[in-house]
């Protein structure tokens, strides 16, 4: 097991390294940056000046193992929009993104689940052609359109919830002050439901679907008709031995969830003024300013890397018959 | 036994949910109080360093720093007016190259330290200064466009700035007004990061907080006497979705949001608590020509019909009668609007006489016919593609959209292609861009060469000039640009010559004319509040109704 960690994660940084080069060499395939960062007004002089001191005049595998050596130090640079180190611009808004993206997932995963099951303990029936077919709207809905609907509805016309905004709750928790985050966790909880749902609502619908495929799956089973044979009763069965084999699939495609929602968040944070990675990536993209852009795609990485082993150690847990070696 | 514990943890947490938005709440963002304006503006400053001003960090910082920090002169609240501010007055020498600043007396920083002559040289001489690397609008349209030179302390209270040459009065005091006023000791002591993040001021409001990605919450600074403080806090509010800042606005968590989209105007004035206003910008819409010969789009395909018809000039001048400006403004702007008959803001000195080319498609074919265009058999003349961003207002998809068909009409097939505006951005300024191209530049309300500064003279290249980026290579207009700086002295053939670039500029269109503006924006109806027809918004003039 221990092994298999490690190898994992070796294996993370031959996958931040690919990630990097080819967000690297997309920027840089859609223009030189420089023109971002001079005057309108500046004469070609000053542009190629320009170009030099920002070190975009060096060639490009010059500038990509820089960015690697310099990261490898644990130095990203100095974001060029907003002059301070990129890492510290990113990891002022990790924890947003965290909350939303966690918060999503779990949202998700919760609801999904039941309806699922659900949907597939009843096949054929009115309640599982009414649960598929919401399943099909909340796939079809973009999340756009549904956070703007969520805040015309339940901010503008209820007045229910704040149209837009945060309460920070992971930051001060992960700085220590935990009594302020304490403090703030039902505002953040009110702050998130929104977000929360519009980035949910896809994956909810996903999972649902594939819960219940996953399910019916399972119930063909010899085993399970071997365990209605002998005479258990339809809940041991469907929780004993149904649900539980059914898992396997379901978590692979959870833990690709999470990693999906963490990239998915970009249009709900601009939606809903959520001051995460996403938007400020979107920007930054926008703005060519590569070592932002960079030191955010390599935290990301990581994040979808560790997700991902996570899913992959919860095999062990739920077969087994599954070793990690 | 897990499987229960599991649904156990899920049923509290849909609880959670479910009992959040009845649990009081601290409040994300300030509000709007009797002490505090919001304001929402879609983009967020990267750095507050008041010699970074716009340019890659956006020009949401200029409109929040012009809070902080004070100028010598400012763009007044009435159109057209540049008043005094940390000078009261101001001389210029002979030959109109030095303009001496005499400064108020007793001005101090945010931290105490006194303001005088010393700090505005500094603040000149360091935006300016090409080894810090400032972008943007001080430290390179307003060094570009003035010719600066350098700038001095000559006694405690007069700063001279030098330029290379004389230039039109009003444009260059407006220019000097563009440039924030901060404190030498306060900037020398900090490092560009430090600079970037923290504020030491000169305006009439100091930075209290800024919570990135959120908000930046500024205090009135006692004591300051040189502009009003309507409010104790100043909150901006970055929202980057329109819907969202309107929806806000109509929630009445904000009082002023500007570039609102004109089809939300009833939505706000049916809220009861704000009203949507519509009135003339300064901001110029257009339709490029881009004519540079060695655009790719030109390289790469030299039997384009498209690329090279729009190169002659009876082909620019038909394309003018073919958009229906007055349509566009009233049907999806909702609002009337003055269609352009050049480069310059209608509402500034723009050419006296000339009419706007009116709404004759008719027209418009039987000159392109006249200039070996005809239809062909599937009714197309020739085709063009037209780069556009997806903005708001005046640059929205449904006007470009609306454009392209117009020119459609006529038989100029016109393919409208949406860009992301950093890709769009980039294209323009390397004078890629085209064969046509859906634009807008900033204008002013205080000076025509303001905006014909667009297209600078022989001297700075003209055709290839940075700026110009149709490469429009009009031998009468770029020798009239490098002309117009020696008739300072001169009013009256300043204002002749002006005149006469204007009517060239109209005769052989580099773009097509549409209009300036026009501009929303949504206003609570608690606040007393005068909208500006340029890109800033003054909340420290905002105050509260009385009956509020």
């Amino acid at each position: 097991m221990h092994k298999y960690v490690i190898r994992r994660l070796l294996l993370t940084v031959v996958v931040v390294f690919g990630v990097t080069l080819l967000t690297f060499l997309s920027i840089h395939l859609a223009g030189d940056p420089t023109i971002f960062y001079i005057s309108e007004r500046a004469s070609k002089e000053e542009r190629l000046a320009a170009r030099q001191r920002l070190g975009f005049d060096r060639p490009l595998h010059v500038q990509y193992l820089d960015f690697i050596v310099n990261l490898a130090r644990g130095d990203t640079g100095n974001s060029l929009q907003h002059r301070v180190p990129a890492f510290d611009v990113v990891m002022e808004r990790m924890p947003a993104t965290l909350e939303l993206t966690i918060g999503g997932f779990l949202l998700s995963t919760v609801v999904a689940f039941p309806i699922g099951v659900l949907a597939a303990t009843r096949r054929g029936t009115m309640t599982d052609g009414t649960l598929m077919l919401g399943a099909m709207l909340g796939q079809s809905m973009p999340s756009f359109w549904l956070g703007l609907m969520l805040i015309l509805f339940f901010g503008v016309t209820l007045r229910w919830m704040p149209v837009s905004g945060h309460v920070a709750f992971l930051k001060p928790l992960f700085e220590g002050r935990v009594d302020e985050a304490l403090t703030n966790l039902p505002s953040a909880i009110r702050y998130l439901l929104m977000p929360m749902v519009a980035v949910s609502v896809y994956s909810i619908s996903r999972n649902s679907r594939l819960i219940r495929s996953a399910v019916l799956e399972v119930l063909r089973q010899d085993y399970v008709v071997t365990a209605r044979a002998k005479g258990l009763n339809e809940r041991t069965v469907m929780i004993r031995h149904a649900i539980r084999n059914a898992l396997i699939p379901i978590v692979t495609v959870l833990a690709l969830q999470f990693a999906f929602l963490l990239n998915g968040v970009i249009v709900t944070e601009t939606v809903f003024s959520w001051p995460g990675v996403g938007r400020l990536v979107f920007d930054a993209v926008n703005q060519r300013d590569v070592p932002l852009v960079l030191t955010a795609v390599v935290l990301l990485s990581f994040l979808f890397v560790g997700a991902n082993l996570i899913a992959d150690l919860m095999y062990g847990f739920l077969d087994p018959r599954i070793r990690l070696e | 036994m897990k499987l229960k514990l599991t649904l156990a943890l899920s049923l509290l947490l849909i609880l959670m949910l479910g009992l959040a938005p009845m649990m009081s709440s601290a409040q994300s963002v300030p509000v709007p109080d009797d002490d505090t304006l919001v304001i929402a503006i879609n983009g967020e400053p990267g750095s507050m360093d008041p010699a970074q001003v716009g340019g890659s960090t956006g020009g949401s910082n200029f409109r929040i720093m012009m809070h902080t920090f004070a100028t010598l002169y400012e763009l007044g609240q009435a159109s057209g007016a540049i008043d005094p501010y940390l000078a009261h007055s101001f001389t210029v020498s002979d030959d109109g190259t030095e303009w001496t600043f005499h400064m108020h007396e007793g001005l101090t920083c945010d931290d105490g330290e006194p303001l005088t002559a010393e700090d505005a040289a500094y603040s000149f001489n360091r935006m300016a200064d090409p080894a810090n690397g400032f972008t943007g609008n001080s430290a390179g349209f307003v060094v570009a466009s003035t010719g600066f030179v350098e700038a001095r302390a000559d006694s405690e209270l007069d700063v001279t700035i030098v330029a290379r040459k004389p230039q039109n009065r009003a444009m260059r005091l407006g220019l000097y007004s563009e440039v924030l006023v901060h404190c030498k000791d306060s900037y020398e002591a900090m490092s560009f990061e430090e600079a970037a993040r923290n504020v030491v001021g000169s305006g009439p409001y100091s930075l209290a907080e800024w919570v990135p990605g959120e908000y930046m919450s500024l205090k009135a600074v006692e004591g300051f006497g040189l502009r009003p403080q309507g409010f104790e806090n100043l909150v901006w509010r970055f929202i980057p979705e329109p819907s969202t800042a309107v929806a806000e606005v109509i929630t009445g968590n904000v009082d002023i949001y500007k570039e609102f989209p004109a089809n939300q105007a009833d939505a706000i004035n049916n809220s009861g608590v704000a009203e949507a206003r519509f009135f003339p910008g300064t901001t110029r819409t257009y339709i490029g020509f881009n004519l540079n010969p060695d655009a790719p789009f030109r390289v790469e395909n030299p039997d384009d019909v498209g690329a090279q018809a729009i190169m002659r000039t009876d082909v620019r001048v038909a394309l003018q009668y073919a958009i229906d400006t007055d349509a566009i403004c009233e049907n999806l702007l909702l609002t009337t609007c003055e269609r352009a008959t050049s480069l310059v803001n209608p509402s500034n000195a723009d050419h006296p006489t000339l009419e706007p080319y009116p709404y004759d498609p008719a027209k418009a074919e039987e000159l392109l016919d006249a200039a070996g265009y005809p239809r062909g058999d599937d009714g197309v003349r020739f085709s063009l593609e037209m780069p556009a961003r997806r903005l708001t207002g005046a640059m929205a998809p449904e006007v470009v959209l609306a454009t392209a068909q117009m020119l459609t009409d006529v038989g100029v097939q016109t393919e409208a292609i949406f860009q992301e505006s950093g890709d769009w951005v980039a294209a323009l300024i390397t004078h890629d861009l085209g064969p046509l191209y859906f634009g807008r530049t900033g204008g002013s309300e205080w000076s025509a060469q303001y905006d014909m500064a667009d297209i600078p003279g022989h001297e700075a290249g003209c055709g290839e000039a940075e700026t110009n980026y149709t490469n429009w290579d009009n031998d009468f207009w770029c020798t009239g640009w490098d002309t117009l700086p020696s008739l300072t002295g001169d009013p009256e053939a300043e204002r002749e010559l002006e005149i006469a670039m204007l009517e060239e500029f109209y005769n052989d269109p580099p773009w097509i004319m549409l209009f300036a503006g026009p501009r929303t924006e949504a206003v609570s109806n608690r606040i007393n509040y005068e909208s500006r027809a340029d890109y800033f918004i003054t909340g420290y003039s905002a105050t509260l109704k009385d009956d509020m």
